[in-house]
């Protein structure tokens, strides 16, 4: 037989369902939230996976010249070498060209990969549209968006042509569908057999690259040491880090932040469901005390108020795992090309179980405490104790501790530390001070503004008396529901506001890059930039290429060489010079422009110690010559994006290599004497996609006439451009979508925080029916009693937004300095009143609403029938 | 030791023994005297009515009587049992099985119908066995409730409501019964109705009653008025055989100014 305990709980359940049932559907909301978050992060994170591994492909190990110049290529005769080690599986070959495809009469300059066709596709296996893989020399296979802008289709045959007037005919074998990352960083392009390519570029038949599987078993650290011993100093081996490895840390930092929504979604939760069940328990002190009169014993009593408080909560949890399996099955089927992947881990359903467990667990605390105190007299007595002001400023005093205790865990020293201590303790503590102060400011604000809302709200002032500073503790466990909501929203809404406000990467970058990735620019035509293309404010140019050179007493090794307009570059590139301390650009620069001066980046200040004034010596057309530093440079936007991404291990390994000395140099120490890179800053008014059309135009017209070197010139589409100005718009909206999705996440939260709220008000209502009784046979109208019902939830309304809002700034305000603190981002904080007000007025809307129909209920009842209420 | 037997036993000791009890309380700043060193017999089997004026203490008595509140000192003794050293469990265990309650606000579970609320205190005790559905389905028919059973407490009249009281205060079969005001919120009709099943119940039943009323109608239920008056016993009297509401309400004017 079921025991007593349960029976009342369901009893009571089913007699009076309104309350459990939205509690279940609070927490259902919630744990389905977190669900779905979790569910979209894992499956977002390993869509990325997937993608990087897709893009990256399945090789352990490449092989790539070390000297990246236009032309270079790997020695002949490597790939077949290395296929015939016998730690390799398999190995292949790719290489890069430009082709021309001729289609309905319109030539289009297309970027074609050549690749060992029996091979390729291991390495590489493409998601295939439509078709099947490049067998055959005379096939080839498309990217979905060359197909379509051709018009072809699987089987149709193509004209690929090339300058020299070589032409062939292929046919097309498949169609890919690009990953979102290979959508994002190549161009379209087409797949070939790499002898095909050859033939049609007319260059040498060799490799830019080659990638290896090895078997299973062989260490790959031990083989590339092999290999790069047997291939010699001209090749670079390195093994291909995986998609998952290299999403490790983001995957770490996505665990860490949905574990921390997931505890907010709890302690939200919590806070409803235990202010929502316990405002019931002391409508229902009555009940309690009668149930100990007959025999229930302390425990029996727990029990059945536990399993009322848990019972929807357990149910809310289970369906809300249900529903947010399902909603989140459904929105990445929906979003598929988003979500390549669907993975739905066990930590995603732990998390949401434990969310919703715990919001219950949490939330049952607070009446099964209340219930305790019910003794067997409060069957037959009222008790009413007026509520000394000492107790509530000794409550409020606690909340004050609390805060101060959350800004002190924000001295702790080592940042890792201070992060994790604050969003685990120190988060959970501005709530918790903040619901402590509530009661406080509930009353000052009844004595400060309840005349005026008693005006506003056309009733006697003495009717307001009271309202708060009678019921200061269920006053403020109201304000603390109505709160949570408020500052949800509001503290997305800034977060949102100011990292775009904030988003200064491309400031201090030009505003367009146009590279040339296979042949030098004409250095005389930057020159002219300005005044040929209308639009153009200022340019500059950067030529990379590799030399040897020395530091200090260390080993000779290859350094990147950057070439750069000493004084062009200042005016389109933001630069910041550190030795320990600010030095002076202009003097750094001087130095440069002087000649044998080189400016470092900061990792290689920490790979090699070196410091402004010692020497580098590198190995010129003239021998060893020393160049000294005269600065070391530091991009903070890109050591923002390298932390934030965690993308930062070649960049670091590059930096570290780098120098960055003048164009003048290049050319008299270098002979290099072309440009690879043009940066141009757009003038205002200018559209910027505009100018870099033109700037590639410009830069890729050609010397000597030709019908097709014209016809290439038009569209310049050899030279790769981009804007940053377009990039930073995509940024923007890319950020704006994000945050636009947490908002609406906070407006789910304000949503169950409104059920909360009404459900509360109208217990409150309930519980205050016995004097409303009294109020009317006194002589109180009906409408006069909603007023003042009204005017009291205005009061608590005002209280919550006031703290509710400066909550959510608050918040806002730490989330610019944990950006600081772990990404090295400097946010600002935008508070976005707009939202805020909008956030205020539905809370107010819904608050009110859900106050004025349990307010004309109870008012339209006869005062008798009030009056014996209280006596139930 | 079966409830039946433990009740027996019981019963051939003095039922309500109260020495010198005292039971103060505050109201807001002030402190409320409510008890002043009451005496107190009641032997086994007897119908003691307690009248006095508001604020005369005999709630109080009644609820120190029902292990619902704790005495500051003195000696309360109910079947046996001293009320003012036991433990809240033993408490709990008392209310169980040695005292049925009848509240003045009939105090049913809005939630269960009238049937569980008859058996509650059988499945609270965890004794809810053939014998008390038995003694459940006796007191149903016995009371004139056997068509309302499945109705819940919203649906019932006063009287009907007040009925249920009984009939839940009794299923336990316990030694003594307490009634606060029980026909305080019942019209004269309802309230001779109640009296009048009441007597039927206790008919069947070796019980003894303290009853709680200002009502001389009620008193002349029982066997004997003890008036109280400031915490204080002024007097007693006995009930004969014939009195009437008004001879009551005489005798009871003299002892109470």
């Amino acid at each position: 037989m079921m025991p007593v305990s349960w029976q009342l709980a369901i009893r009571h359940w089913r007699h009076k369902p309104l309350r459990p049932t939205l509690c279940s559907l609070l927490v259902l909301i919630g744990t389905a939230l977190v669900f779905l978050a979790g569910a979209g992060l894992t499956s977002g994170l390993a869509s990325l996976a997937h993608d990087l591994q897709y893009y990256q492909g399945t090789a352990d190990v490449r092989v790539d010249p070390r000297i990246k110049a236009f032309d270079s290529a790997l020695p002949p005769g490597l790939l077949k070498q290395i296929r015939e080690l016998p730690q390799v599986a398999y190995a292949g070959g790719n290489a890069a060209g430009i082709v021309y495809v001729v289609t309905h009469g319109r030539v289009t300059l297309v970027h074609a990969r050549g690749v060992s066709l029996a091979t390729a596709w291991k390495f590489h296996p493409e998601k295939f549209a439509a078709g099947t893989p490049a067998k055959f020399a005379d096939q080839v296979v498309l990217d979905s968006r060359l197909a379509r802008s051709f018009g072809l289709k699987t089987g149709a045959m193509m004209v690929v042509r090339t300058a020299p007037g070589k032409i062939v005919h292929l046919r097309v074998a498949g169609v890919i569908t690009p990953s979102p990352i290979g959508r994002f960083l190549e161009p379209p392009g087409m797949t070939m057999s790499r002898r095909e390519l050859g033939y049609l570029t007319g260059t040498a038949l060799c490799w830019r690259q080659i990638e290896i599987h090895l078997h299973h078993g062989v260490p790959i650290a031990g083989f590339i040491k092999i290999l790069q011993q047997r291939s010699g100093p001209v090749v670079e081996v390195h093994a291909v880090q995986k998609g998952p490895a290299a999403l490790s840390h983001m995957q770490t930092a996505f665990s860490r932040a949905m574990l921390f929504g997931a505890g907010l979604a709890a302690l939200s939760g919590a806070v409803l469901i235990a202010v929502m069940m316990g405002v019931g328990i002391q409508g229902r002190v009555r009940e309690f005390g009668q149930l100990r009169c007959i025999g229930a014993s302390r425990n029996q009593v727990l029990q059945t108020v536990l399993l009322e408080s848990a019972l929807p909560g357990l149910l809310g949890t289970t369906a809300g795992l249900v529903v947010g399996w399902g909603t989140s099955l459904g929105l990445i089927e929906h979003y598929s090309r988003v979500f390549t992947v669907c993975k739905i881990d066990w930590l995603t359903v732990v998390t949401a179980a434990l969310t919703g467990l715990a919001a219950t667990v949490l939330g049952a605390l607070v009446p099964v405490l209340l219930a305790w105190r019910i003794g067997p007299m409060r069957a037959v007595v009222i008790a009413g104790q007026a509520v000394s002001p000492r107790r509530i400023w000794a409550v409020a005093g606690v909340g004050i501790a609390a805060l101060a205790l959350q800004i002190a865990l924000w001295q702790i020293p080592d940042p890792t530390l201070r992060f994790q201590a604050y969003l685990l303790v120190g988060v959970p503590l501005i709530f918790f001070g903040v619901i402590l102060l509530a009661p406080m400011l509930a009353v000052f604000l009844e004595k400060l503004l309840g005349r005026m809302l008693a005006r506003l709200w056309w009733i006697r002032p003495e009717l307001l008396n009271g309202a708060c500073s009678r019921r200061p503790w269920r006053s403020g466990a109201m304000v603390g529901a109505l709160l949570i909501g408020i500052a949800f929203f509001t503290v997305m809404r800034s977060r949102a506001a100011g990292l775009v406000a904030s988003w200064e990467f491309p400031r201090g970058m030009p505003d367009i890059f146009v590279f040339s990735p296979f042949k030098p620019l004409p250095a005389e035509r930057l020159r002219n930039l300005d005044k040929a293309v209308p639009g153009v404010a200022a340019a500059s140019s950067v030529t990379a290429f590799w030399v040897q050179g020395t530091v200090g007493k260390g080993a000779p090794g290859t350094i990147l060489f950057v070439a750069i307009e000493p004084r062009s570059f200042r005016s389109v590139v933001r630069v910041k010079l550190m030795n320990n301390r600010p030095v002076q650009t202009t003097r750094a620069f001087a130095v440069l422009a002087a000649g044998r001066g080189v400016l470092i980046a900061a990792q290689a200040l920490r790979q090699f110690g070196l410091a402004v004034g010692r020497n580098i010596t590198l190995g010129t057309l003239m021998g060893p010559v020393r160049f000294k530093v005269a600065g070391i440079a530091e991009v903070p936007e890109i050591n923002m994006a390298n932390r934030f991404l965690h993308a930062g291990r070649l960049f670091r390994k590059v930096a570290s290599i780098a120098v960055v000395g003048s164009r003048k140099e290049a050319r008299r120490y270098f002979g290099v004497t072309g440009l690879n890179t043009v940066m141009v800053d757009v003038k205002p008014g200018f559209k910027s996609m505009a100018v870099m059309l033109a700037v590639k135009k410009f830069l890729s017209r050609p010397r000597h006439a030709s019908l097709l070197g014209s016809l290439l010139a038009l569209s310049g589409a050899e030279l790769h451009g981009i804007s940053i100005g377009e990039m930073k718009r995509n940024l923007n909206a890319m950020i704006e979508r994000v945050m636009q999705a947490l908002s609406i996440a906070g407006l789910g939260v304000l949503i169950a925080a409104s059920i909360g709220v009404s459900l509360l008000l109208m217990a409150s209502v309930r519980v205050r029916r016995q004097e409303l009784g009294i109020l009317r046979a006194l002589g109180a109208g009906r409408w006069q009693l909603c007023r003042m019902i009204l005017a009291e939830t205005s009061l608590l309304i005002i209280t919550a937004w006031i703290l509710g809002t400066g909550q959510g700034i608050y918040l806002a305000f730490m989330g610019t300095r944990m950006d600081q603190l772990m990404v090295g981002f400097n946010s600002r904080l935008v508070v976005a009143w707009g939202a805020v007000g909008v956030c205020g007025a539905l809370t107010a809307g819904l608050a009110l609403l859900a106050a004025l129909w349990p307010a004309g209920r109870a008012t339209g009842e006869a005062a008798r029938a009030l009056i014996a209420s209280g006596r139930e | 030791m079966t409830i039946a037997t433990e009740i027996d036993t019981r019963l051939t000791n003095p039922t309500i023994a109260i020495r010198g009890i005292t039971k103060s309380y505050r109201q807001g700043r002030r402190e409320i005297q409510a008890l002043r060193g009451l005496d107190l017999t009641v032997d086994p089997g007897e119908f003691v009515a307690i009248m006095g004026a508001s604020g005369s203490g005999k709630s109080t008595l009644l609820h120190l009587c029902g292990g619902m509140d704790a005495a500051d000192t003195g000696s309360l003794v109910v079947a046996g049992q001293n009320l003012t050293t036991m433990s809240e469990r033993s408490l709990t265990t008392y209310r169980r099985r040695t005292v049925g309650v009848i509240f003045q606000q009939f105090n049913l579970m809005p939630s269960l119908d009238v049937r569980e609320n008859i058996l509650l205190p059988a499945q609270l005790a965890g004794t809810c066995n053939a014998t008390v559905h038995s003694r459940m389905e006796e007191l149903v028919e016995v009371l004139s409730l056997k068509n309302r059973v499945r109705h819940r407490p919203d649906a019932l009249s006063g009287g009907e409501q007040q009925r249920v009281a009984i009939a839940r205060a009794l299923i336990m079969n316990p030694p003594v019964l307490l009634a606060d005001e029980p026909t305080g919120n019942l019209d004269s009709l309802n309230a001779a109705i109640f009296w009048k099943l009441l007597r039927r119940v206790l008919e069947t039943r070796t019980m003894t009653v303290l009853v709680v009323t200002h009502e001389p109608a009620a008193a002349a239920e029982a066997k004997r008025v003890v008036v109280l008056r400031d915490g204080q016993k002024t007097g007693e009297f006995n009930v004969e055989v014939g009195d009437d509401a008004g001879i009551l309400a005489t005798r009871y004017q003299a002892l109470a100014t």
